[in-house]
């Protein structure tokens, strides 16, 4: 096993690996920009570099200072975490080429996952059913509309290069399909550097569920289930669960065996998610491979019992899966709930100084932070900023944990999205399991309890104020010595 | 007795505060009946106990710019007294707020999508503003004409800069 591993990354992501890293006797090494020298995954880490300044441009995305920071550092290995350089095929082969193990798929892999248009080809080459679309970028607008015409509005547009939802459109006419191409292509060209846009059908009452696979380079290869990844905003995951409320046995196996088939279409070794769209007929689409540790990994952790990250670990130093199939089951259930620094109402970002922290505890509660109290969460990085996770044996007991632990939470001075978190939690439509990707698409119901929150905390601020004010008063009292209590003993000064 | 006016968002409200004895007080919230509540407080939390309700309050930040959260309810509050109740209400009879469209939060100004002179209706898309590597779209709150623009496309802005004034219509 490694000695030395770096990770190179920040926030909650770099914080859970370190963590791993830190558990199996491994130096965990750290790099940051300029702004997250006192970060917590910096703080946690035996050693670590600066790569560069806050834009991530010029500091985490910058290969060669992160390789050149593994050399210094001594590291044998480097783990890239999720986003940033973990799905780059040229970054994987610098690392090798570098002599150090890269924890993660081939490069072959990532390249071959990594083009949307490219991925649909080779798996369904494998047999694996795709979405009715048209797996090439549009040359123009025209091109688009004749196309969405033919397989029929409603059509999604996407990022060739895209993930996360960035460069991501819906549109249900001509109109709306020739304003959404120009934004997709923008918003691709700024994210990716690559402006190409490709036309997918619609499907309606969409689920978005995903399956956990892990090869390794002996060939073997198995998954760990399905995260149903449904509830979104702005086409990003908000909450994920497993398993899914959604899907039948036979067809959670049915998904499990293609999933496993497309990882082995491109040949993978490590944790990868394959991702699919299941409409409300439980007919399935693949959707796209994401070739990396994916987000909302301590789902699949809480209900199989295993480190995803320790896994990685020991597959990338070569030794075989520990588990066969067989040996993979589930318990209970588990619910992750992502903390945006964002306007619950509005979705817009809100950066700043984190004031007040709070954490919930107890039976069941997982907390992946990258923050801590004082933190600055800097507009320049992902608006996440942790994930609460609960297991309890049935979905029924997490969601009713979910509710406890989001009531314990506290981030004060910044904007989250946790009152939305509690909404869904009280929501019908969650709690029963039907719901599909268009469950944020309309304003929720407030909580019951919400409008006597409100009023306890205009109670409390106003009771907070007054003990303020009159400490104040005291303080102003004592340095003028008025009400000294030495003189009104009637001495001439203090005497001890 | 005390009183502070507590604005949350667009809403103002007043609450009074009877203190009785050690920690216990008769508490009236604007247009709500009074209420008695157990508080104790040490460093930025406070317990509230109503009765057998029992509340943990998380409570940081200045007086304009305060942060509380409460069962997972989180709000931004100002807390005013009296005083400064009268001082802010004059300067606010100085400037509106609406004609200002300015940006939330930092970023940089992807488009300008109105023109001086331009008639925009409330709820019409006049920039679009890039943070944290997602496209925003700022919206007009009022109907109005633009009198100027103050931004340029690619300018990287603060949040709260005025980007845009409106000459509200009617």
């Amino acid at each position: 096993m490694f000695k030395r591993v770096l990770v190179a990354n920040r926030g909650e992501i770099a914080v859970r690996v370190t963590r791993t890293l830190i558990e199996m006797g491994i130096t965990p090494l750290a790099i940051y920009s300029e702004a997250d020298a006192h970060a917590l995954h910096v703080q946690l880490a035996a050693e670590a570099l600066c790569v560069g300044p806050e834009a991530s441009a010029e500091s985490y995305l910058v290969g060669s200072r992160v390789i050149a920071a593994a050399l210094e550092l001594g590291a044998e290995a480097i783990h890239p975490g999720y986003g940033f350089l973990s799905e780059n095929a040229g970054f994987a082969r610098a690392v090798m080429a570098a002599g150090l193990t890269w924890i993660g798929p081939p490069p072959e892999a990532i390249e071959a996952m990594g083009d949307k248009l490219t991925a649909r080809r080779v798996v369904e080459a494998a047999g694996v059913p795709v979405v009715p679309g048209v797996s090439r970028p549009m040359r123009d607008a025209e091109e688009a509309a004749a196309i969405a015409e033919e397989i029929g509005y409603p059509v999604m547009l996407k990022a060739s290069a895209g993930g996360g939802g960035k460069g991501m459109r819906l549109v249900h006419d001509k109109a709306a399909l020739i304003a959404g191409l120009a934004a997709a292509r923008r918003e691709a060209a700024g994210a990716f550097g690559d402006d190409a846009v490709y036309i997918e059908k619609f499907v309606t009452e969409p689920h978005h569920i995903e399956v956990q696979v892990f090869c390794d380079a002996h060939g073997a290869c198995v998954h760990f289930g399905e995260r149903e990844c449904s509830v979104q905003r702005r086409h990003q995951k908000v909450i994920e669960e497993a398993p899914s409320p959604f899907i039948s046995e036979a067809l959670r196996q049915e998904m499990g065996a293609v999933a496993v088939a497309a990882a082995r279409a491109c040949g993978y070794v490590g944790a990868g998610t394959v991702e699919f769209l299941v409409g409300g007929d439980q007919r399935f689409y693949f959707l796209e491979m994401n070739t990396r540790l994916q987000v909302e990994h301590p789902v699949t952790e809480l209900v199989y019992g295993v480190d995803l990250v320790e896994l990685q670990l020991r597959v990338a130093a070569g030794a075989p899966l520990p588990m066969t199939q067989a040996e993979i089951t589930p318990r209970g259930h588990a619910i992750e709930c992502r903390v945006y620094a964002e306007d619950p109402d509005t979705w817009l970002p809100a950066p700043g100084a984190i004031t007040a922290l709070r954490w919930p505890s107890g039976p069941g509660v997982r907390i992946d932070a990258g923050v801590q109290d004082h933190s600055v969460v800097s507009a320049a990085y992902d608006p996440m900023i942790a994930k609460l996770c609960v297991w309890a044996a049935d979905r029924d007991k997490a969601i009713a944990r979910a509710r406890r632990a989001l009531r314990e939470t506290a981030i004060l001075g910044i904007t989250t999205n946790l009152a939305l978190h509690r909404r869904v939690m009280d929501d019908a439509r969650f709690i029963q399991g039907r719901y599909d990707t268009g469950m944020l698409s309309a304003p929720l119901s407030p909580c019951a309890d919400e409008a006597e929150d409100d009023t306890l905390l205009l109670i409390a601020a106003a009771l907070d104020q007054r003990a303020r004010d009159l400490e104040i008063r005291q303080r102003a009292r004592c340095a003028s010595g008025a009400l000294s209590p030495w003189r009104r003993q009637g001495g001439a000064g203090g005497r001890l | 007795m005390m009183r502070y006016t507590i604005k949350r968002g667009g809403e103002a409200r007043w609450v009074q505060i009877q203190a009785l004895e050690d920690g216990l007080f008769d508490v009236q919230v604007e247009g709500e009946p009074t209420r008695r509540v157990r508080m104790t407080r040490s460093g930025g939390r406070l317990h509230l106990l109503e009765g057998a309700d029992s509340h943990l309050v998380e409570i940081s930040g200045e007086r304009g710019a305060r942060y509380a959260a409460i069962d997972g309810v989180h709000a931004a509050l100002e807390v005013y007294d009296d005083a400064a109740l009268r001082r802010l209400r004059a300067r606010e009879g100085l400037s509106g707020g609406d004609e200002i469209i300015a940006s939330p939060m930092p970023g940089r100004v992807v488009q300008i999508l109105v023109t001086e002179g331009q008639a925009v209706q409330a709820g019409q898309a006049v920039a679009i503003v890039e943070a944290m590597k997602m496209e925003n779209e700022l919206r007009a709150q009022i109907n109005g004409v633009v009198q100027a623009i103050y931004a340029t496309e690619g300018m990287q802005v603060d949040g709260k800069t005025p980007l845009i004034m409106l000459e509200p219509t009617t």
